[in-house]
């Protein structure tokens, strides 16, 4: 594999992905870079059964998955640390606008508050246009999987939209709120 | 888990009432099936849809759904379109990178700036590379010492020879607030993941630089 042609080939649409999983352009281009490095260190390890782009797909999806975890750990981490500050007025922190306006009044911002598989098969069919066969290759598992998860995600989006409605329109999310320990 | 029917002992096909709860039992999972007819009708036979169809047999209100994630994440696109990949591209050290995934010390993340962005040489990004671990490598080993120093401090007999128990939380607060406060920077500190060590003290380094212009 050619990872210079490969990069050169398929990074916008990397970073495009990126861009719609995580919310900011900062994020974004790293965990697109991420994904190029990661695919350099293990370029080897190709054997061409699949697409490059599907298989850099996998990679994207792999890192963005291990980021969140490790955001989900920091985040309670920080939560003992602040627990132990004493308590003093404070200002709302600089990162809380970390996800870009456009994205956070997005159905992305909803969409990122689904289970992983669900949340990964939208992504992939809707915006990085994937056919079925190409996602259930991505997140190797059958086709019909592939398509109820898709089902299923929307059918969650649905219900979640209904009830950030009921919470109030122009709150910050929830996940707005997990997502600020990208910035920690 | 699918229903499996067990027989204990052969039936008696005549058995009046034998029969009645087999029909019952019958009844009972052709009910259970069609509590959500939508759903077990649009999942049905999934693998043998074309991706067309599939598509077109969504409920109205899921497909519209659809149609509108599309038109977000392609505006999404079109406002922060990807940039520099061609440097990124020219800039991978396709042979430097797996020496240093091999020896572990250098997480994918913490990457240089100039590799990131790619205006630079892959030389400046090693020499950035080596000065940036120097660095960290000391603010670690301070707040280790720091770490040391505390636990060494807690743990000094007295005067008297007489080791002091481990003291209650609340009773440190009391009367050191302060060290307290520390001893439990110091222990989250140290709980954290090498990566996030890194990311907390680079949190610390630039607030540093900050505070000194």
């Amino acid at each position: 594999m050619n990872v210079d042609q490969v990069t050169r080939e398929h990074f916008p649409r990397i970073h495009r992905a990126a861009l719609v999983l995580t919310g900011n352009p900062w994020d974004a281009d790293d965990l697109a870079q991420e994904t190029f490095l990661v695919l350099a260190a293990k370029s080897h390890e190709f054997q061409g059964r699949s697409s490059a782009y599907t298989y850099i797909y996998g990679i994207l999806l792999n890192l963005e998955r291990r980021n969140r975890r490790r955001a989900g750990m920091r985040k309670r981490k920080l939560r003992v640390l602040w627990d132990n500050e004493p308590r003093e007025p404070t200002v709302p922190a600089a990162e809380t606008a970390i996800e870009v306006a456009e994205w956070k009044t997005s159905l992305w911002a909803i969409v990122a508050r689904l289970p992983d598989g669900q949340r990964q098969a939208l992504v992939l069919r809707f915006s990085e246009h994937l056919r079925y066969d190409e996602i259930a290759e991505v997140l190797g598992c059958p086709v019909g999987t592939v398509k109820s998860r898709i089902f299923n995600g929307l059918t969650a989006l649905r219900e979640l939209m209904g009830n950030v409605a009921a919470d109030g329109a122009g709150d910050i999310p929830q996940h707005a709120w997990e997502d600020l320990t990208h910035a920690i | 888990m699918p229903f499996e029917p067990k027989l204990i002992c052969a039936p008696d096909w005549d058995d009046q009432e034998l029969n009645e709860v087999i029909h019952i039992i019958g009844a009972g999972q052709v009910e259970s099936h069609s509590q959500n007819p939508k759903q077990v009708d649009a999942t049905a036979d999934m693998d043998l849809l074309t991706d067309d169809e599939f598509d077109a047999g969504l409920p109205s209100d899921l497909a519209q759904l659809a149609v509108q994630l599309q038109g977000q994440a392609a505006g999404l696109k079109a406002a922060y379109p990807a940039s520099g990949n061609a440097d990124f591209a020219s800039s991978i050290d396709k042979d430097a990178q797996p020496a240093r995934a091999k020896d572990g010390e250098m997480p994918i993340g913490a990457l240089p700036v100039e590799l990131q962005v790619g205006n630079a040489s892959v030389d400046s990004a090693h020499h950035w590379l080596a000065g940036g671990w120097l660095r960290r490598g000391a603010q670690v080993a301070a707040a280790v010492l720091v770490v040391l120093g505390l636990s060494v401090m807690e743990r000094q007999p007295s005067k008297n020879g007489i080791k002091h128990l481990p003291t209650a939380v609340t009773t440190q607060v009391q009367e050191s607030p302060g060290s307290q406060r520390e001893a439990v920077h110091a222990t989250i500190f140290l709980e954290l993941s090498g990566a996030e060590q890194e990311g907390l003290l680079d949190l610390l380094g630039d607030g540093a630089s900050m505070g000194s212009i």
